[in-house]
């Protein structure tokens, strides 16, 4: 275990979960408190940030017209008649 | 994020069934995002190229639009889809081998170890563009488990405890693998800022 503590330790591991918006009220008001207090930890509440941001934006660099066309080929060379989509097991 | 609110999955699949291409267009435009996010996030099935992550996806979207009756919503359909996303990365892997060696440790135990605060200060001199192609790159690098865990929070958007529902592991190791993922992207980041190739 590190040397850090507790508070720094609840600080790191809760910061995704502060960040995406799911950690409740009472643990993000005191995460907004520490950060407040602690402008040191700024880095790493910074770094999980351009993490979550970088996480959002993800999207293929083919572009759409491009990758749906292929996928319009694919499915008429590959696609049963519709009767058949529907074959319920 | 979540496009199962806005959109009726039973209705298209119905319309898909009946033979509506488009239904099946927005059956593509709907999820392809989410699908593209979840293979980029199992590092140990990492396709060589985009072509064949989009290979991936499109075999997962054809496989529902070809049957659209299986989805029977017993989970969501976003589980389904992943599922079925999982099964096509792991048929790829198995015939085309991808070589996947983490660079980093696993950790799944409760030692965080030390970081300086300061050490999470990035260089300016990175611009954003080059600091998300960075990510991008370290994020390959990382143990399957904890590039998935990424997945989950920041692209999904999940609590700690649907998360830990979901990998079937206590939410305490969830937000240690979190921690860890964040931990060995930095140690990447900080050398390819320092010019070591080999990472």
């Amino acid at each position: 275990m590190s040397d850090r503590t507790p508070d720094r330790e609840r600080f790191s591991l809760d910061l995704p979960f502060w960040l995406n918006g799911t950690l409740d009220a009472d643990n993000s008001r005191w995460m907004e408190a520490y950060l407040r207090a602690h402008p040191e930890c700024d880095g790493e509440h910074q770094f999980a940030r351009n993490l979550l941001q970088l996480t959002r934006s993800l999207g293929s660099p083919i572009p759409e017209e491009e990758r749906l066309e292929s996928f319009r080929i694919r499915l008429r060379s590959t696609l049963p008649p519709p009767a058949k989509r529907l074959d319920r097991r | 994020m979540d496009q199962e609110k806005t959109i009726n999955i039973q209705d298209l699949l119905n319309r898909i069934g009946q033979g509506d291409d488009k239904a099946a267009e927005e059956l593509y435009r709907a999820y392809h995002a989410y699908l593209y996010a979840f293979v980029r996030h199992h590092p140990e099935y990492r396709p060589a190229s985009e072509a064949d992550v989009e290979e991936i996806v499109q075999d997962a979207l054809a496989a529902v639009i070809t049957h659209p009756d299986r989805f029977r919503g017993q989970s969501s359909f976003k589980s389904y889809l992943s599922q079925i996303a999982l099964n096509k990365a792991v048929d790829w892997a198995r015939k085309n081998k991808p070589k996947h060696a983490p660079e980093f440790e696993e950790l799944d135990d409760d030692r965080h170890g030390d970081i300086p605060d300061e050490a999470w200060d990035l260089p300016e001199l990175l611009h954003a563009k080059q600091r998300a192609q960075a990510l991008a790159d370290c994020r390959d690098k990382l143990p399957s488990k904890q590039a998935e865990a990424i997945f989950w929070v920041d692209f999904e958007e999940e609590s700690v405890e649907q998360v830990a529902g979901r990998l079937c592991i206590p939410p305490g190791t969830v937000k240690s693998q979190l921690f860890h993922a964040r931990k060995n992207l930095l140690r990447c980041l900080k050398a390819k800022l320092e010019g070591h190739h080999h990472v």
